[in-house]
């Protein structure tokens, strides 16, 4: 080893003297480098990061990954990548990889305080089997919980969704998408009675306006930016407006830069819409068609817990306006109200009730936000000159009300991590609906997404507490009914009761009701907001975490027991982005030592249940359903076994690998395959294709119900970058509820045909005047929804909003991007970003070290006075990608009330000199 | 941890890499804020490496036999620790000898060396949305700028970095952070890459020209008859050789 | 124990001449050439750097050479340090069962 060593060494001098003199390497040299890249197969792929999608082409030799480039031929990148699409195939070969399941065990045991220590499969899910039926037998269905992921593939989404939803009969799987984009979800089907945008990528290529409305696009959607900067380029109309609570890199290229005060976009949002109105640009014949206007109730609460028993000291009184909030002068006179009215939050629980309203109503209801009461409760930079505050707001409104100017409004974690995240989401489409600017090419408002399959996976496959496949909801007895239908399961099997969201399922471990938890593909205990609680709960109270994942990271590191993945393309996946495009890729390398797909992880201990485990009589408490006694699920046992079941057969036999699946969908398939392998099949040894079959059946789910996905096999022919849903007739659909583009549009140019939430009854702005309930099918929902103030602000003690989100370099809490060394080398450590003059003023510098505090934690990290974000005075920003600065601790996790998604961008703290 | 992940990952390139630094390294080495001319400074430099002990990051070293500066000197490789431009300059302060200037007043009018992209290797440069070192930059927006301007192959923008020598201070922070293999944007000696557009011509949309139209009349001067010279332009060229 | 990198430049017709001889020395190697333009690249191991010096001249002082100069150099301590750094290199390779940041 020596000699060889040397040589190294001694060829890397010759090789280094060669380039630093300029002379070119021998061509024997250069042939053996092209024989090598000779060897190389090439295969399409997608990105492993953020929602945007784009296409990757991976080349393998020898079971390792040799290199990637960005795909040419696919339609969103073109060939380009960001920084951490350029690292994909150097994200599965970090040193400190898990490569074995790990067990916290003394003595050979499994300790609760023992250390962690390798042990087999078997062994790992002998002790999981042990723990989930205590936990079972202890709670019911509700006593076991999966933490999903918007990074599930479309077959590790669904075979966990299943396995819960249908096996073990409970509805607490809650993806981190929740954390992501619920709130564009719930306003979605309030709004259009249907997920998912309408428009496509191509509306950048035909807009006269992008507005950014909390998406920092430059960093977070780089390769969509790159298209929204080329259309500025080369279009003389096409402008930009950028509105965030900081200055961010999306401001370098906005022709218009609006700060606003935390929660401000509300009083903004309804300020445009009176304008609208004002100035005569309502398109009255579009409203009157397509639209229905709609209000709810305002006293819904923050999404916090509604005792204090578990609240720290420090918490209460930010607890306590859970249960009642004194209206300051600006949500007074929006609400139409009296200053300082105490109000309770007497519909925390039916935050998403609404009703139909009057457009005279409507305009009531905007009226208050007139221009100058607008610029006042919204300006965000205590330094900026109202008066050129106000000049930026009549021009948004000028881009919004001109018909003949195409807008579209781009959102991501800005809107949906908002205490009022539905609220804002509807507002957007509220401008865009009175205006009829909507679905149409170049003209709509365009949720993005965060995650790589946040739509794909968590979405339409329904790995949420309350929903099924393609849109469907599990307190819905027809959707039950229809699911049940489809995966051969007897009548009443699916639990009515929604299960946990993500951050219930937290407290539900603080509370002691759920005590088995299995985290799959995320980072739950680093991402949820207020993390001390619920780290504290894992780690000292009598329940079993299960972490599954490729690399260390807290959940990790609290989870009693870590099984190894197999990362990105060590399998076989399938992601949908946010343009509703599917994309697929085969698996190219083998995952290291025993790590193993998701898929198999669940398949495996789906055959360590029988049915006679959990088919019978099963208690939920608070359960009340129609055909349901109150808190029980039926026996469903008889009606299996006239099925033709069996007591003793088990979950992997009667959900996943029964007969007719393995018949349609055999492993080995070459025709798909091509020579790539698949682990799982092998694994399994039973002779089918898992991916395929689950994804086949899943697809049913959602044919002819307007979610119309291609067959597996098509996806994966080589001329195909991925298909944008509905797929009917062998052809995409490019802007959905339009005639011309979307084939379920039955009369008229425009039909908003989403079934949920449809039938509504009809009020003024206050409340229900008319209980009987008017269908309004074909329509969409304009929505007044007023201003409120963020539950938490800065005072004497707290002087400071603290706003978390993430930098380009790294991906959410940085398990794989962190094992980059040229990553973590480029920004290895989170700062705080701070105005300077707030520096200067507590004699902080920029590098010095402080301590960041809130009511909930703290935590160390340096001062950054000028770098990439630039703070408003008052304000700081702290990345969540380092663990080592786990600003989570500090983070309030208030949650919109409707669609139970954190806001992670407004509470209060303080900052101190270490 | 990070380090050897570096070494694991890139195999046998990243011991390459660490070699050639240290080549590169030796033809100029980056001296503190502050730093007198090179001749300067090695003369009033009495090597006593309290510089070194101010700096709070350890990014300053004191040359070994074989390294980029004479012995016993501070220097610093940016690829390593880059200096992180401390507002109070606590290496300057701590010098005794004035070999770090304590005239330097602004971190920010320090001139450690210059930055420079290598266009070929640059990411940016080929259209990726990298910019790393434009972000990581401390003084962004005057140093290094983003240029943005159409690919043209497709309907994507150009994000392209430019660093500019009246506000790059040297510091190397992005060199650290530059995320390809080798660095392709380094700090180096000005003098080694800096052209000049010479004297006699002013770009005509800049603004640092005054352009006048006030024609006044010349003032009056004294014609003075030259003496007859004895050597007149051309004229060694005219005489000699033959035609 | 001193490595250098050592670029030559061989008078015009004596390419392989000179590559011969400079293969006879000893400690020296032959790792890139380029018969265009008559330059080559070889590594030297000397003992010390006065050893390395003198080795320099030695190539200087061969017939034909035009230029000899000293491009790269590596100094290691002493023949431990050099064989101890690649090992850690080997040892990053191999995977870890339980990170040690699990446990701690």
């Amino acid at each position: 080893m020596g000699v060889t060593r040397r040589d190294f060494i001694k060829s890397s001098i010759a090789a280094t003297t060669a380039a630093t003199v300029g002379l070119p390497l021998s061509q024997a040299a250069l042939a053996k480098t092209s024989e090598a890249e000779a060897g190389w197969q090439w295969d399409k792929a997608v990105c492993r990061f953020c929602g945007t999608g784009c296409g990757i082409m991976v080349a393998t030799k020898d079971g390792k990954i040799t290199a990637t480039k960005g795909d040419p031929d696919a339609p969103v990148n073109r060939g380009l990548n960001c920084i951490k699409g350029y690292f994909n195939g150097k994200i599965m070969y970090g040193k400190d990889r898990l490569t074995q399941p790990l067990l916290r065990m003394t003595n050979g045991k499994f300790d609760k305080k023992g250390k962690f220590q390798p042990v087999s499969w078997d062994k790992a899910f002998d002790e999981m089997e042990k723990q989930a039926k205590k936990a079972l037998k202890e709670k019911g269905p509700t006593g076991v919980a999966i933490f999903g992921s918007g990074q599930y593939t479309i077959p590790e989404g669904y075979v966990a969704a299943k396995f819960m939803k249908a096996g073990l009969r409970s509805n607490n799987i809650d993806p981190n998408a929740r954390h992501c984009m619920a709130s564009a979800v719930a306003a979605f089907i309030q709004t259009f009675g249907i997920d998912e945008p309408a428009g496509n990528y191509d509306d950048i290529e035909y807009t006269d306006t992008a507005v950014l409305w909390g998406a920092n696009m430059a960093e977070m959607h780089p390769i969509l930016w790159a298209r929204i900067v080329d259309r500025r380029l080369s279009h003389d109309k096409m402008k930009i407006v950028n509105l965030s609570t900081y200055s961010n890199m999306s401001s370098d290229m906005a022709d218009s830069e609006i700060i606003f005060s935390p929660s401000g976009d509300l009083a903004i949002q309804n300020y445009i819409a009176r304008e609208i109105i004002k100035r005569d640009a309502v398109n009255m014949d579009y409203v009157k068609e397509h639209t229905v206007f709609a209000t709810g109730p305002y006293d819904i609460g923050y999404g916090m817990r509604a005792t204090d028993k578990y609240a720290y000291d420090e918490e209460k009184d930010t607890q306590a306006k859970q249960l009642k909030v004194k209206l300051n002068k600006y949500e007074a006179i929006g609400q139409r109200k009296k200053e300082g009215e105490v109000v309770e939050q007497k519909n925390a629980k039916t935050a998403g009730k609404h009703w139909m309203i009057s457009f005279e109503d409507f305009k009531k209801g905007v009226e208050p936000y007139t221009l100058d009461y607008t610029a006042e409760v919204a300006k965000g930079d205590p330094d900026e000159d109202i008066e050129s505050f106000k000049k930026k707001l009549v021009q948004l409104a000028d881009y919004y009300a001109d018909p003949k100017r195409k807008v579209v409004s781009f959102w991501t974690m800005g809107f949906n991590q908002h205490q009022r995240g539905t609220w804002v989401n509807e507002q957007a489409y509220m401008n865009h609906l009175l205006t009829g600017k909507q679905c149409m090419p170049g003209n709509g408002a365009f949720s993005l997404t965060g995650q790589p399959s946040a739509c794909g996976t968590a979405r339409e496959v329904g790995t949420f507490a309350h929903r099924l496949p393609a849109d469907l909801v599990v307190f819905n007895k027809k959707h039950r009914d229809f699911s049940e239908n489809i995966w051969k399961i007897p009548t009443g099997t699916i639990n009515p009761k929604v299960g946990s969201h993500i951050v219930k399922i937290m407290r539900d471990l603080e509370d002691g009701k759920v005590k088995f938890a299995w985290v799959q593909v995320n980072n739950p205990f680093q991402a949820t907001a207020n993390s001390n609680h619920w780290i504290t709960a894992a780690r000292e109270m009598d329940n079993f975490i299960v972490c599954s994942d490729g690399y260390p990271g807290i959940s990790a590191k609290v989870a009693d027991l870590i099984l190894p993945a197999a990362m990105i393309y060590e399998k076989w996946g399938m992601y949908g982005n946010a343009e509703r495009r599917t994309q697929v890729w085969r698996e190219q390398v083998p995952p290291p030592g025993e790590a193993m797909g998701d898929v198999w992880q669940v398949l495996e201990f789906s055959k360590r249940f029988k049915l006679k485990e959990v088919w019978g009589e099963q208690p939920v408490p608070g359960l009340k359903a129609e055909g349901f006694k109150d808190g029980k699920l039926p026996d469903i046992m008889p009606a299996a076994i006239k099925m033709g079941y069996k007591p003793d057969d088990t979950l992997y036999d009667v959900l996943f690998a029964t007969a007719e699946q393995k018949k349609k969908f055999p492993w080995p398939d070459p025709k798909v395959a091509k020579g790539h392998a698949n682990h799982i099949a092998d694994r399994l040894g039973d002779g089918w294709f898992p991916e395929k079959a689950l994804f086949e059946e899943y697809a049913i789910f959602g044919r002819g119900h307007a979610h119309d996905l291609a067959q597996f096999d098509k996806y994966y022919e080589d001329d195909v970058r991925g298909l944008k849903w509905p797929y009917v007739n062998g052809k995409e659909t490019q802007w959905r509820f339009n005639a011309d583009y979307d084939p379920y549009v039955k009369k008229g140019k425009f039909e908003y045909y989403g079934k949920a939430l449809k039938k509504l009854p009809s009020g003024d702005l206050d409340k229900i005047t008319n209980k009987e309930k008017t269908s309004l099918a074909g329509k969409a929902k304009i929505f007044f929804r007023p201003y409120a103030a963020p539950v938490e602000q800065p005072d004497s003690n707290y002087p400071f909003w603290l706003v978390t989100g993430r930098v380009l370099e790294h991906w959410h809490s940085g398990t794989m991007t962190r094992r980059v060394p040229e990553l973590h080398r480029a920004v290895p450590a989170a700062q705080v970003f701070m105005h300077p003059k707030d520096a200067e003023k507590q004699k902080l510098k920029r590098n010095d070290l402080v301590w960041v505090s809130s009511r909930r934690g703290k935590i160390k990290a340096r001062i950054e006075t000028q770098g990439r974000n630039r703070m408003p005075r008052g304000s700081i920003f702290v990345p969540w990608f380092d663990e080592g600065v786990f600003i989570n601790k500090l983070t309030l996790d208030s949650t919109c009330p409707i669609s139970k998604e954190t806001d992670y961008k407004k509470c209060a703290v303080k900052v101190v000199k270490v | 941890m990070f380090q050897g992940g570096a070494i694991a990952v890139t195999g046998g390139l990243g011991w390459s890499y660490l070699l050639t630094q240290q080549a590169k390294a030796a033809a100029f080495a980056i001296r503190p804020p502050g730093a007198l001319a090179e001749k300067d400074f090695n003369a009033t430099c009495i090597k006593c490496g309290q510089c070194v002990v101010a700096c709070p990051y350890d990014t300053l070293k004191l040359a070994s036999a074989g390294e980029a500066a004479p012995i016993g000197t501070p220097f610093y490789i940016p690829r390593d620790i880059p200096c992180y431009m401390c507002p109070d300059i606590p290496c300057m302060e701590a010098c005794p000898t004035g070999a770090l200037d304590h005239g330097l007043e602004k971190i920010e009018d320090s001139r450690m060396g210059l930055a420079v992209i290598d266009i070929e290797n640059c990411l940016s440069w080929k259209g990726l949305r990298c910019e790393v070192c434009y972000r990581e930059c401390p003084v962004k927006d005057t140093a290094i700028t983003v240029e943005k301007h159409p690919r043209l192959i497709s309907k994507h923008a150009m994000f392209v970095p430019i660093v500019h020598s009246n506000a790059c201070t040297g510091c190397g922070i992005c060199e650290k952070a530059c995320p390809t293999e080798e660095a392709a944007i380094r700090v180096v000696e000005p003098k080694l890459v800096q052209g000049k557009i010479g004297e006699h011509y002013r770009l005509g949309w800049t603004i640092d020209t005054e352009v006048t139209q006030e024609f006044k009349p010349h003032p009056r001067y004294k014609r003075i008859t030259p003496e007859a010279p004895k050597t007149a332009p051309g004229m060694d060229y005219l005489n000699e050789g033959d035609l | 124990m001193n490595l250098s990198g050592i670029l030559v430049i061989a008078a015009p017709g004596h390419f392989e001449a000179t590559i011969e001889n400079l293969n006879e020395l000893s400690g020296v190697e032959v790792h890139h050439t380029d018969p265009e333009t008559g330059r080559i690249v070889v590594v030297q191991e000397a003992e010390n750097v006065g050893a390395e010096v003198d080795g320099l001249k030695r190539i200087k002082q061969l017939p034909h050479v035009t230029v000899a100069e000293m491009v790269y150099h590596y100094l290691a301590e002493d023949d431990q340090i050099l064989e101890s750094l690649p090992e850690d290199f080997d040892q990053l390779n191999e995977q870890v069962k339980v990170p040690a940041y699990l446990n701690n």
